[in-house]
Formats: C-alpha cells, sequence, structure tokens
C-alpha cells in the first residue's frame, strides 16, 4: 500500500496574528495531538509550531480530506470552534517535502535566512524520536530537512548579516572590539529602545555597562537590571572618554554630544575607538563627529541601511539555497522509491499467489493428492520464474538510483496492485 | 642530493599556490567551524617545514649560509613572511589574512625559483658564519615590519570602510579592528627584536671581520635609524596605551618611508649591500 506525505500549514503567509497565536501548540498540545492522531488513524505525526507557524506533518495512508478530521481535534486542543480555524495551506508529498526543506532553511520564514528555525525543526525531530511509536518516514524526513538547513547555512550566506538595526550595532562594534569582554557599553536614555539595544550588547557577551539618563530613578532601574552603574547627564563627557561603545537613544532635542566635545573625548581616551550609536530622533550627536579619526558613528538611517543591505545579500542567495533544496528534494524521492519497492514487491508476490492458490482450488476436485502436490509444486515453480525477472529488475533499479515514480506506479497499476491491496486491508 | 633540492626548489612555489588557493577559499567563504579546524594553517605549517628543509639542504650543499644571491635571499624572504605570519596567526587564531601574506610568499618564491642556480657564488662574507646569522636576522626583521605595515594597511582599510558605511568584503571577512592591531603590534615587536639582533651581528662583523669596514654606509645609517625609530615609538605607543588609525597610519608610514630610503640609497649610493 501506497503512503502519502502530507503538510498542513498555518503560517504568516495565510493566516492572521491572531490566527496563529489561536493556533499555536505548547508542547503538552503537541503530545496530546500526536498521541490522539496514533489512537484514531495509522499515521506518523509530527508538529512543528513556532511563532510564525504551526504546521503537521503527517505520514501514512492515501487521504486527500485528512485535514477534514484533523480539524476537529486541533479545536478540541486549541479550544476552539471550528469556524474560527482557517483554512490551511495542505500539501502532499514531493510539495509537502519541499516546503518543510524551505522552512528549515528559513525560506518561508518572516524574516528571511533567520536561524532559529532551523533549531526548532531540530526540536520535532528529536519529538519524533522521543514519541514511543516509530515514525520511520518522518524520522528520515526530518533528517533530511535538517540536512538542508545545515548545509543552506554553510554553503550559502543567506544566513549572514544583521538583519535588525540592533543586531546590526552589535555586529558592527563586534567589527571594532571583536567582542565585548572588559569592553564599557554606555546607554544614554533609559528608554524601550535604549532598553532592548542594550539587552542585545548583554546577550552578546557585554558585561560592564553605564547608564545616563536625565531621570535618575529609570536610568537607575536599567542600570541594575543590567548589572552595571548609574551616571548623572553632567558626566557624559567623562563617561564617553570611558566608554567603547556608547549608545545614545533619549528624547532630548539637541546634540548631547557636539564636535567639540567629542575632540575632547578623543583626546583624552588617546584616540582609542569609539563607537557611537545614535538611535534618538532628533539625533544626539553631532555628525561632524564622523570626521574625527577612531569615532565611528551610526544613527538610525546608517544602521536600517546596513539591514537592508544585508537583507539584500541574503534574497540574492535565495537561488543557491533553492538549489540545494531540489538536491535534496530528490535524494528524499528517491529514498522514498526504495522504500516503496518492497511492499511493491511484496504485493506483486501475494497477487500472483492469491491468483495461483485460486487456480489450484479450482482444479483440486477430482485430481489425486499426487497430482494435487505436482501442480502445487509446478505452479510455485511457474510463479517464481514469471516474478523473477520484474523483481530484479525493481530491486537492481533501486541499486543503481534509476527507479522512478512512474516505474512503480505502472508495474502497480498493470496489476491493480493498489485496489488488491485495499482489498486485502478489508479482509 | 641536488636533485632533491631542485625537485624541492620546483615544488615550493606549486605548494605555496596550492595553500593560497585554500586561504583565498577560506577568505572568501565564510567559515562555519572553528579556526582551529582550517586545515589551511597545518598545510602552512607542512610547506614551511619543508622550505626551511630545503634552506638548510642548500646551506650544507653549498657549504654556507644560503644568502648570498638574490635567489636565495628571495627564497629566505618568503619563508620569513611565512614564518611571522604563521606565529601572528597562531598567536591570534585569525586566520582570515592569511590569503595576502600567502600571495606575497607565492611571488616571490616563484622568483626565486626562476632565478636559483644550481650553486651560488660564496661571497666572501659568507664564509664567516656569524655573517650568515646577521643577514638571517636582518631579512627577518624587515619582513617582520613589512608584515606589520600590511596588517596596518588592513586596518587602515577595514577602519575607511566602517566609516564610509560601505561595508564591502573586507568589512565581512577581514578579522575585527582590534584583532589587527594586535597582529600588527606582535609583528612590530618581532621586528624590533629581530632588526637589532641583525644589527648587534652585523656591527660584530664590522668590528672583528673585516678590516676596512665603513660604518658610515648610508644603509647602515638609515637601518639604526629606522630601528631607533621602531624601538621608540613602540615604547611610546606601549607606555602611552595610544590606538587607533594614527597608529596605523604611522605604521604604514614608517615602513613605507623606510623603504623609500633603501631605494633611494640602492639607487644613488654605492655600498656594500648588495645581491648579485
Amino acid at each position: 500500500m501506497q503512503t502519502q506525505l502530507t503538510a498542513i500549514s498555518f503560517s504568516h503567509h495565510n493566516t492572521g496574528l491572531d490566527d496563529r497565536d489561536a493556533l499555536a501548540f505548547a508542547d503538552d498540545d503537541i503530545e496530546t495531538f500526536v498521541a490522539a492522531c496514533r489512537e484514531q488513524w495509522p499515521y506518523e505525526v509530527a508538529v512543528l509550531s513556532t511563532c510564525n507557524r504551526t504546521e503537521f506533518y503527517l505520514q501514512g495512508p492515501r487521504r486527500r480530506d485528512l485535514w477534514d478530521d484533523l480539524k476537529t481535534l486541533v479545536a478540541d486542543i486549541r479550544a476552539l470552534n471550528l469556524e474560527e480555524i482557517p483554512d490551511p495551506a495542505v500539501m502532499f508529498d514531493e510539495e509537502a517535502a519541499r516546503h518543510l526543506f524551505r522552512v528549515a532553511a528559513s525560506l518561508e520564514s518572516l524574516a528571511l535566512g533567520e536561524n532559529e528555525i532551523l533549531g526548532q525543526v531540530k526540536d520535532v525531530h528529536e519529538q519524533i524520536l522521543g514519541t514511543e511509536a516509530r515514525s520511520p518516514m518522518l524520522d528520515q524526513l526530518f533528517q533530511y530537512a535538517i540536512r538542508v538547513g545545515k548545509q543552506v547555512r554553510s554553503e550559502t550566506s543567506l544566513c549572514r548579516g544583521a538583519v535588525s538595526v540592533s543586531s546590526a550595532a552589535v555586529g558592527l562594534a563586534t567589527k571594532i572590539f571583536g567582542g565585548f569582554s572588559s569592553r564599557t557599553v554606555l546607554i544614554v536614555g533609559a528608554g524601550d529602545t535604549a532598553e532592548s539595544t542594550a539587552m542585545h550588547f548583554q546577550s552578546c557577551g557585554a558585561d560592564r555597562f553605564v547608564v545616563i539618563n536625565r531621570s535618575e530613578e529609570r536610568g537607575r532601574a536599567l542600570a541594575d537590571s543590567l548589572g552595571g552603574s548609574y551616571r548623572s547627564l553632567d558626566g557624559l563627557i567623562d563617561t564617553c572618554a570611558e566608554a567603547d561603545v556608547a549608545v545614545f537613544a533619549t528624547g532630548a532635542q539637541d546634540h548631547l554630544l557636539s564636535f567639540a566635545d567629542m575632540k575632547k573625548v578623543m583626546k583624552t581616551r588617546n584616540h582609542h575607538p569609539i563607537f557611537l550609536i545614535d538611535i534618538s530622533n532628533p539625533r544626539n550627536i553631532d555628525p561632524e563627529v564622523t570626521r574625527l579619526d577612531s569615532a565611528f558613528l551610526y544613527n538610525m538611517d546608517d544602521l536600517e541601511q546596513v539591514v537592508e543591505s544585508n537583507l539584500e545579500s541574503r534574497r540574492e542567495e535565495i537561488p543557491d539555497a533553492e538549489a540545494i533544496i531540489d538536491h535534496m528534494v530528490g535524494e528524499w524521492e528517491s529514498w522514498q522509491q526504495s522504500m516503496q519497492v518492497t511492499p511493491t514487491i511484496a504485493s506483486l508476490a501475494q497477487f500472483f499467489e492469491e491468483i495461483r492458490t485460486r487456480e489450484i482450488d479450482r482444479q483440486y476436485n477430482g485430481i489425486s493428492d499426487e497430482r494435487r502436490e505436482m501442480l502445487d509444486e509446478f505452479s510455485r515453480g511457474l510463479i517464481k520464474k514469471l516474478l523473477h525477472n520484474p523483481i530484479m529488475y525493481l530491486r537492481s533499479s533501486v541499486d543503481d538510483e534509476s527507479l522512478s515514480v512512474e516505474d512503480i506506479h505502472l508495474v502497480r497499476s498493470l496489476y491493480n496492485l493498489d485496489d488488491s491491496d485495499e482489498t486485502s486491508d478489508e479482509t | 642530493m641536488l636533485s632533491l633540492i631542485q625537485i624541492v626548489e620546483l615544488a615550493l612555489p606549486v605548494g605555496y599556490a596550492a595553500i593560497f588557493a585554500v586561504y583565498l577559499r577560506h577568505f572568501l567563504h565564510d567559515s562555519t567551524g572553528s579556526e582551529s579546524l582550517f586545515y589551511g594553517s597545518h598545510l602552512l605549517y607542512g610547506v614551511l617545514g619543508i622550505h626551511l628543509s630545503y634552506l638548510v639542504m642548500r646551506g650544507v650543499h653549498i657549504d654556507h649560509i644560503p644568502v648570498s644571491s638574490r635567489a636565495e635571499f628571495l627564497s629566505l624572504v618568503a619563508f620569513c613572511i611565512g614564518l611571522v605570519y604563521a606565529l601572528a596567526e597562531r598567536k591570534h587564531s585569525e586566520a582570515n589574512t592569511g590569503v595576502f601574506f600567502v600571495a606575497l610568499m607565492v611571488a616571490t618564491q616563484a622568483w626565486s625559483t626562476v632565478l636559483m642556480e644550481p650553486t651560488s657564488p660564496p661571497a666572501l662574507l659568507t664564509e664567516h658564519p656569524i655573517y650568515g646569522v646577521h643577514v638571517l636576522f636582518t631579512v627577518f626583521g624587515f619582513t617582520a615590519l613589512a608584515v606589520s605595515a600590511l596588517y596596518a594597511l588592513m586596518y587602515i582599510l577595514l577602519s575607511r570602510q566602517l566609516k564610509s558605511r560601505n561595508l564591502g568584503v573586507i568589512f565581512r571577512r577581514l578579522p575585527p579592528l582590534n584583532a589587527l592591531e594586535k597582529m600588527s603590534r606582535l609583528a612590530t615587536l618581532f621586528g624590533i627584536v629581530l632588526l637589532g639582533a641583525g644589527l648587534a651581528t652585523g656591527h660584530f662583523v664590522g668590528l672583528y671581520i673585516l678590516d676596512d669596514f665603513n660604518f658610515a654606509d648610508p644603509k647602515i645609517i638609515i637601518t639604526y635609524i629606522a630601528w631607533v625609530c621602531y624601538a621608540l615609538g613602540y615604547a611610546v605607543i606601549k607606555w602611552r596605551g595610544l590606538s587607533g588609525l594614527r597608529i596605523g597610519y604611522l605604521a604604514l608610514g614608517g615602513y613605507l618611508t623606510l623603504i623609500a630610503a633603501m631605494v633611494v640609497v640602492n639607487t644613488f649610493a654605492s655600498t656594500f649591500h648588495s645581491f648579485q
């Protein structure tokens, strides 16, 4: 019996944010869903649920209306009305595999080339391996997906370069200082922008923060959350002289750091490089500062330009990533075909055996036991010889990777094996 | 032994060219693994080992340190560039600048192979081993200073690209400014120590081996001045904790001035420091 891979996808391509939130599966939900599916249907099941997508991968008997049955289960688990669930994108076989490979390669991600998705695909594979019931086909499919994800990341630049303003700022700072260990990061301002940028530096290894803010209370609160110290605005020039990175994100209407101030700062710090990030609107640092040697000033526009340029570079990598996916889809199909040969050979043998038995039974009346035995032996030998060449052809085609889906379909159609499988299943 | 020497002579530029290809690939494609997994470094160490063996074999064959012809000198320069670079790369675990240095090695070694004769005429001074040591130290010293200048150039290029906000391949593939500065400084330190040793041994040769040595030779004076400037500059930079683009310009400008002075002296003054 031939099986089918089905992918049912709710993602940012076809579902709104509210619906995606409603359909997001927690680990417990996934466990319940997989167990219920396996209990009701003979399917291998995997669920990929991230903030941008909830997808169900099922391998089992061919059915085009699978989603109709699953929908009720999904509605039960997520406590939704059936009408509330939007229509998913439903894909089968090669299209479904290609979709998963594109997801793993992050071609389907909202932020093209993001890295988290590969980890999430790996988590799903872990789930598959951790489930009691065996899922050999999905296990293999997800292994291929992980290979695609890794290969795309190592052989193309699809996932390289920062694609958010704060990660671009961190990337630039890394290009100047190498790392942030024993580097001082000055944060001027204590609003959301200042905080999120500071957090980004902290997540990349910065551990020495100084916060300057007009409101001491908010400044101290941010400094405490970063494990740093607070200074008043009067100490800005002196603090700049000590800092390696200075992030300005305030609502001040004038320049907080003038060219003359910065000149003094550079002299005090013996012209050690300093990375100035001005993400305020209006700008807090005099743009003339960029004339000073070793003072690297980037404002919001500059950082956005870096992000756009990185995104453009990533987009240029899409054809290379797709070539890797094409290749891997081909490999996966070959593997699938090799998996289908064994059941086809078994079905073929069973088909011939059934004919043989039927015909022998018809002749049984009125012949001696000795003749029956002879007839039995003769028919077995005949069937064996008749099947020898087709079976050898199928096996050798798998070995030399020349077997096509059409070959299998032809064999199954010639002997109507799909119908005979269903008949034997029913019996 | 001569045939083996000649085979290695031919193999060296080929080996360095292969390593260049590996480093170029590394430079153009982001490495996903750690630097320690980069096999180009191990290939470089291997070929440098072969190169050293070649220099030793040739020394044994011609019975003096192989620095008496232009071809031998070039081969030594190629080896020195490789050695100084390999030490800097190992110290800072940064292989992305290798392509530039290995390119220089390919060029100098290929040139050397083209010019190389089976034997070189033993110059008078090569009969004294201390002279060979003097040449080795001096060549190593100048090479280290050249490596330092090349790192300073990379620092300047990366710095300018960061300032222009037009971030291209230099931004993507060169190591951080901080690493380039450290590598330049390390090479400068090598240069000062080795050139200092070269000057000291040269002085010894002039005083005790040669009868009518002229200490007023312009090349010697320039080298002394350069050494003093480098040593003083290094001390001041270290003492005052100076850093940044200006130091990069100083390192590059200093070396270019030294080379320009040497070219002028070689062109207009007849001195004893020349290679056939």
